[in-house]
């Protein structure tokens, strides 16, 4: 093809003048010539129109090429899936095999023996776990769940034989805000102290009992709250001017004896309290928000006492499966005034968190004028005003670890795909330690487990960053950072796909967790699971009964032996419903609320 | 790099080097192939091979350089394989299968004259070409990807350039001869 001589030649040997000025053009492409040979092809050049014309053509032709560079053929999403479960399969020990069967790729599809060694790896998990694990499935398809180990227990089962029979849980409150009448914001509250086993499809609803004020005058987009306080962040979308983050006393919720399951009370007995709900100590700086109720508490006898019947009380077919979700309430409260910590600015992810012992609140943020980017925001308890605690434009906060809390960043913000740097960091003062590349790493109480976006991260045209390609999985954690971990990755995946944006919460044992994934399109909406952890083999079991992968809005609460969050409104105008999955000794349970508008699970 | 070869490591170098460069890689297969399930196969491929060789990385510096070279040999190796079993023509569809969704894209991206010059020349000339202005790799990186010195490499492009020339030039000419015989027999229809 190429007119160019290939032999060895002498410098100065050419066939002809105009073959030694086109390689010479050509060469020139890829570096500069010696100046004495760069002033001859320019002599030649201007005086050869013939070769000049050659030369203008490996322009035009590598300026084509170049040109291509804008079309990115996107990889098929499962790549890293098939080629993960065969670099693991060879990691095994079976390399001689594997060696083998790529060799005869071509006259098999790949991708076939690749979904022939995840099954393998799938039972081999199975195998290898004694029969504790069931499997749920193989494969692993682009934007489905991975497969993960079911916990199959043996008083589940024999749940599920006695069908009617509901499973006693010691789940604490769970409280949510909902719109109310008028779109008041208020507060609910039930203890959930039985619950129905999955096989029961009449199970009786958990109804509202009386609704308490809280200091909004609308529902907030997110509301957390403190550990160790009444107290609690509402992130209240204030429109254009941003996002506002409020701090709300929370009335407190009194759980009423739980009912036995042969003689459910129509009226359950509350047992009235008289609440004060501790304030906080706002610096002097601190002013009542616009979006917050004035200060006009308006406390209603304290010898009111509420009750609310059990909805499921009389209303059952099956008397004995009634869960026992009451709603429980306390006399109307204290109404503190809510006050305005941040403003102007806008939240970015679900990250938001307390730390553990509540002196702190963390949470990712950017100015609405987008100044700068994203950057970790922090709240010590009793101050007036959060404060920005990097100032990078591109830091997201993940977990809090300790008395300590971390944070990710791309390692190129120069985008438009990055690798990341996992940072910790203290809270008092800004310094830094580098742990790793985690993407917003979520760290468990005992603080060795975590789980995080393992991969690559790209910039979106509003400027955030948010996974691209790898999987949201589990890891182990030291004061070092994540872990390399090999073995089961089956079992540790708990998203394969991108996420928008993700939400991972711990129990306070480190036995459960909770895994909220955005939806592609809507990110107000996702896929919430819950996963029951093998905190010695570091692996993820699905939960027989629980929620895996079911429609949950953003926000949601675990803790005490139980999982609540909200369902998105249904068809034909139905509102969101408060679904609540507890669980003791391996079994678990459900049971939800009667719909509502404006649902939003305190965390 | 080399010395004890811990698989752990390795795997997770794999998986760091995948989160990398997998799109670059699938991107260069599949403008070597045209075929978006054989460069699919051949990413995984050169993955594994990358796994497998993990201790004769020598310097992490030159990860990138010296995956393209695994994921160019495994190019090579295809289609020498492909020459000598005929198991498919170079430009043929995939194993025989109607033109999937994404082969008709990447053809509609890919066509033209430019595409089929490119198809003309020389595998190894085609890929100094691919490596040097699409995947922007250096001197010393073409070199490494394509095993041979630095002056070899430069060479190589040299004559790609000039091979990409005269293809295209004998693209262009063809695509003049088939509109001239359109043409005519456009105006004897119309007679």
């Amino acid at each position: 093809m190429s007119r160019f001589p290939r032999l060895r030649r002498r410098p100065d040997h050419w066939p002809s003048a105009h073959d030694r000025a086109r390689v010479r053009a050509a060469e020139r492409l890829d570096g500069p010539l010696g100046l004495a040979e760069a002033s001859w092809l320019d002599e030649h050049l201007a005086n050869c129109a013939e070769c000049t014309a050659v030369a203008t053509a490996y322009v035009a032709e590598r300026d084509a090429l170049r040109a291509l560079r804008s079309q990115t053929p996107e990889p098929p999403r499962d790549l890293w899936a098939r080629t993960a479960a065969a670099i693991e399969q060879e990691s095994a020990g079976s390399g001689r095999d594997a060696e083998r069967r790529t060799a005869s790729r071509s006259r098999l599809p790949l991708g076939a023996i690749a979904g022939v060694a995840v099954i393998a790896l799938v039972i081999g998990v199975s195998t290898l776990s004694g029969g504790t694990f069931r499997i749920g499935g193989t494969g692993s398809t682009p934007g489905a769940s991975p497969d993960v180990a079911i916990l199959a227990s043996p008083t589940a089962a024999a749940s599920a034989a006695a069908e009617a029979t509901p499973i006693a849980v010691g789940a604490g409150d769970v409280t949510w805000i909902d719109a109310g009448p008028g779109g008041r914001p208020g507060l609910a509250a039930v203890n959930v102290d039985r619950v129905c086993p999955a096989q029961v499809s009449d199970c009786p609803m958990v109804g509202e009992g009386r609704r308490l004020q809280v200091a909004l005058t609308r529902a907030p987009r997110t509301i957390i709250g403190s550990p160790t306080r009444r107290e609690a962040v509402a992130i209240d979308d204030n429109g254009v001017a941003g996002d506002q983050l409020l701090i709300v006393d929370l009335p407190e919720a009194t759980a009423t004896p739980a009912p036995t399951a042969s003689t459910p009370p129509a009226t359950p007995t509350p047992v009235p309290t008289r609440t004060v709900a501790p304030s906080t100590s706002p610096s002097p700086t601190a002013s009542p928000s616009d979006g917050s109720t004035p200060a006009s508490p308006e406390p209603s006898p304290s010898s009111d006492p509420v009750s609310s019947p059990t909805p499921s009380a009389g209303s059952s077919a099956t008397p004995t499966a009634t869960p026992t979700a009451s709603p429980t309430v306390s006399p109307e409260p204290t109404i503190a005034t809510a006050i305005a910590i941040a403003s102007n600015i806008d939240v970015v992810g679900e990250s938001a968190a307390f730390s553990a012992d509540g002196a702190w609140f963390a949470f990712t943020a950017r100015p609405t004028d987008r100044s700068t980017g994203p950057n970790v925001y922090v709240w010590r308890v009793g101050d007036g005003q959060a404060h920005a605690l990097t100032t990078d434009g591109t830091t997201y906060f993940g977990s809090w670890a300790g008395d300590e809390l971390v944070a990710s960043r791309p390692a190129n913000p120069a985008g438009p795909t990055s690798t990341v740097v996992t940072v910790r960091i203290d809270p008092a003062n800004g310094t830094e330690t580098r742990l790793g590349d985690l993407w917003r790493p979520v760290v468990d109480p005992s603080g060795t487990l975590a789980i995080g976006w393992a991969g690559t991260i790209e910039q979106h045209p509003d400027g955030t960053w948010a996974p691209a390609f790898g999987a949201l999985e589990l890891r182990s954690w030291s004061s070092r950072g994540a872990g390399r971990d090999r073995s089961h990755r089956d079992a540790r995946v708990v998203a394969d796909h991108a996420p928008g944006d993700f939400d991972i919460r711990w129990d306070g044992s480190g036995e459960w967790v909770a895994a909220w994934v955005a939806d592609a399109q809507d990110p107000a909406i996702g896929r919430l699971s819950l996963f029951r952890v093998d905190t010695r083999d570091e692996r993820l079991a699905r939960v027989d009964g629980g929620p895996h992968d079911v429609p949950a809005l953003l926000g949601f609460s675990i803790g005490e032996g139980r999982l609540a969050w909200a369902t998105p409104p249904g068809q034909g105008g139905e509102g969101s419903r408060i679904q609540i999955a507890a669980w003791s000794a391996g079994d678990v349970g459900t049971v939800e609320s009667t719909p509502g508008d404006g649902i939003v699970v305190v965390r | 790099m080399s010395g004890t070869w811990d698989r752990d490591e390795a795997a997770a170098f794999v998986e760091t080097l995948f989160g990398k460069h997998h799109g670059e890689i699938y991107a260069y297969l599949l403008r070597m192939m045209r075929d978006p399930e054989v460069a699919a196969d051949m990413t995984q491929d050169a993955f594994i091979k990358a796994y497998r060789n993990y201790e004769s990385l020598e310097k992490p510096e030159n990860a990138r350089a010296w995956l393209y070279q695994i994921a160019h040999r495994v190019a090579l190796d295809e289609i020498r394989r492909r020459k000598i079993i005929r198991f498919l023509p170079w430009t043929g569809e995939s194993r025989g299968a109607a033109p999937s969704a994404e082969h008709l894209v990447m053809d509609a991206r890919l066509s033209g004259d430019l595409q089929r010059a490119l198809e003309r020349i020389p595998e190894r000339q085609r890929a100094a070409l691919l490596l040097a202005e699409l995947h922007d790799l250096t001197g010393l990186e073409l070199a490494a990807a394509l095993g041979v010195s630095h002056v070899a490499a430069r060479a190589l492009l040299t004559r790609a350039r000039e091979s990409l020339r005269q293809a295209l030039a004998a693209e262009r000419a063809a695509d003049a001869k088939a509109e001239a015989a359109r043409d005519v027999h456009t105006r004897g229809a119309e007679r």
